[in-house]
């Protein structure tokens, strides 16, 4: 039987990675005092992979959160969807929140429950949907009857966009201030999304981080993109290095934040975890410079 | 006067969705080039999404068929019977019926099987852990089942197939003949799959009905220590 975690006492959270899974039983072996774990250092799981009844995985997450601060990045709530995900995976996600005592919990501003041949289709995906004030209200609905099932606040991940739909009565910053606002939940905000987004529909990066309400900031992601071989679009790709802009991103939304915890997310190509820690590095020196100012 | 129905909260976003998912599936396809690309973007990272967890869970089966035509019966498979479930780990269960429906895997007719079999591991591997503490055997009570067991009886030698094709397992001379009954387990945290007789069959359907030990005639019991021996049961004190 798995024992439950105690609830953690607050941490400051330093810089962060994306554990995934070729890499989770060397995190969960390894020796937290080695010289190459910088202080602070917390992980990110995604918390599909760990909803299951028990086993070696949810074993070797146990062995990580008894040692690092662990957060919980969802991609099933559907919390901007008409349809919420089913009441079972909210549930799921409870159970999962009550064993390893996450210090965050976020997911996607997006629907994911796609119709298929009279059942659905979950996609993983920030499927795009117009800002429209109907929009707005169901999803502040969503995101509260979530957080009151989970007893937790949530922080919610703005989107990348590849094109843009029309139809919005709002834009991005002012939909997630408002979603904040009335909810209480906080935001995830990816700074390599902004990037994609900003080159993709033609608008200006540092802007839209600048318009972000800095106080509702819970969290920050970077991540790496690539050009797409069939047009002009950036791909969110999340396979290569996080590129200076994206840092600059994260170090401009640093100076209005102050210190939050700050997430390197690599999901394709993925490197030995030594140099993932490596390109942390950049990430930890972000947010010293963001204490010392 | 009466709100027309398009016109009420959510009708217009539910009918967004709709639209968004059948671009998603082909049913249309945008005529703005942006639209069109953005959409493609979408579709491939979904059913790519998909393939890998199809590739992540059925690893015997990919390497038997090799990495191309994997990928097209995944791919084939993402598409009709896409993930209802965001936990992907546990994806594709349908996927030997996908194959079996496969014409031209006439000269290999054990690979549906060796899916069925491949699938019965990932539930193992995901499986609840058994109880900490020891149940006490009693003829009148079941002796359960551990939660992670799992069994296939095949006609052909899915056990032998599914080792030999274990990191760093040997390669045998020769492959049996005969069907197997293979048994999955799970023992400290690792999957364990051996090779029972088939008349070992009618006790595993029996514990699986929770039948009392009482009620599991001689036949049945002479399999039973091989179970026990497995780790198939739960940890158990007692001399029922």
């Amino acid at each position: 039987m798995h024992g439950t975690l105690e609830t953690r006492r607050p941490v400051r959270l330093g810089a962060g990675i994306g554990l995934r899974l070729p890499h989770l039983a060397e995190v969960a072996a390894a020796d937290p005092a080695g010289p190459d774990w910088p202080d602070g250092l917390w992980f990110e799981v995604h918390a599909e992979n760990f909803m299951v009844d028990g086993g070696p995985r949810l074993t070797a997450l146990l062995a990580v959160a008894r040692r690092h601060p662990i957060a919980l990045h969802g991609v099933g709530l559907s919390l901007a969807g008409t349809r919420m995900a089913p009441r079972a995976h909210v549930q799921r996600l409870r159970r999962l929140c009550d064993l390893i005592a996450p210090v965050l919990v976020s997911d996607h501003l997006a629907w994911q429950l796609a119709d298929h041949a009279g059942g659905s289709w979950h996609v993983p995906d920030f499927l795009p949907f117009p800002r429209t004030r109907a929009a707005l209200a169901q999803t502040i609905g969503n995101v509260a009857r979530t957080q009151d099932a989970l007893g937790r606040r949530l922080l919610i991940e703005n989107p990348s966009h590849y094109a843009d739909i029309g139809g919005h009565d709002m834009p991005e910053h002012a939909f997630l201030a408002e979603l904040a606002q009335a909810t209480g939940c906080g935001l995830l905000v990816d700074v390599n999304n902004i990037h994609v987004s900003a080159h993709n529909l033609g608008l200006e990066a540092f802007w839209l981080v600048d318009q972000l309400p800095a106080g509702a900031i819970g969290e920050i992601h970077v991540a790496g993109h690539r050009a797409d071989s069939a047009s002009r679009l950036l791909i969110d790709s999340h396979d290569a290095p996080v590129a200076a802009d994206v840092w600059a991103l994260a170090a401009r939304l640093l100076a209005r934040t102050g210190p939050v915890p700050l997430l390197l997310e690599r999901d394709g190509a993925l490197p030995s975890l030594p140099d993932l820690l490596a390109e942390a590095r950049v990430a930890a020196m972000l947010l010293d410079a963001a204490h010392a100012g | 006067m009466p709100a027309r129905p398009h016109a009420r909260p959510g009708r217009p976003r539910a009918r967004f969705e709709a639209w968004y998912a059948g671009l998603l599936q082909g049913a249309a396809v945008p005529a703005d080039p942006a639209l069109r690309r953005a959409v493609a973007v979408h579709a491939n990272n979904a059913v790519a999404a998909a393939c890998d967890a199809l590739a992540s869970n059925y690893p015997v089966l990919r390497a038997m068929l090799g990495e191309d035509a994997f990928a097209a019966l995944a791919r084939r498979h993402a598409i009709a019977a896409p993930p209802a479930d965001p936990r992907l780990c546990l994806y594709g269960e349908p996927l030997a019926h996908t194959l079996a429906r496969q014409g031209d895997l006439a000269a290999w007719p054990w690979l549906p099987d060796i899916a069925r079999l491949e699938w019965r591991v990932v539930e193992a591997l995901f499986a609840a852990d058994p109880p900490a503490r020891p149940c006490r055997l009693a003829a009148s009570r079941p002796w359960p089942l551990a939660p992670a067991t799992r069994w296939l009886l095949s006609d052909w030698p899915v056990a032998s197939l599914w080792q030999a094709h274990q990191p760093g397992a040997p390669w045998p001379d020769a492959f049996p003949t005969h069907g197997e009954l293979a048994l999955i387990t799970r023992t400290d945290d690792r999957i364990t799959l051996t090779a029972l007789p088939a008349a070992a069959l009618p006790l595993l359907d029996a514990l699986h009905r929770r039948s009392p030990l009482s009620r599991l005639d001689a036949a049945m019991l002479t399999h039973l220590p091989a179970l026990a021996g497995a780790r198939a049961l739960v940890p158990a004190i007692g001399d029922p």
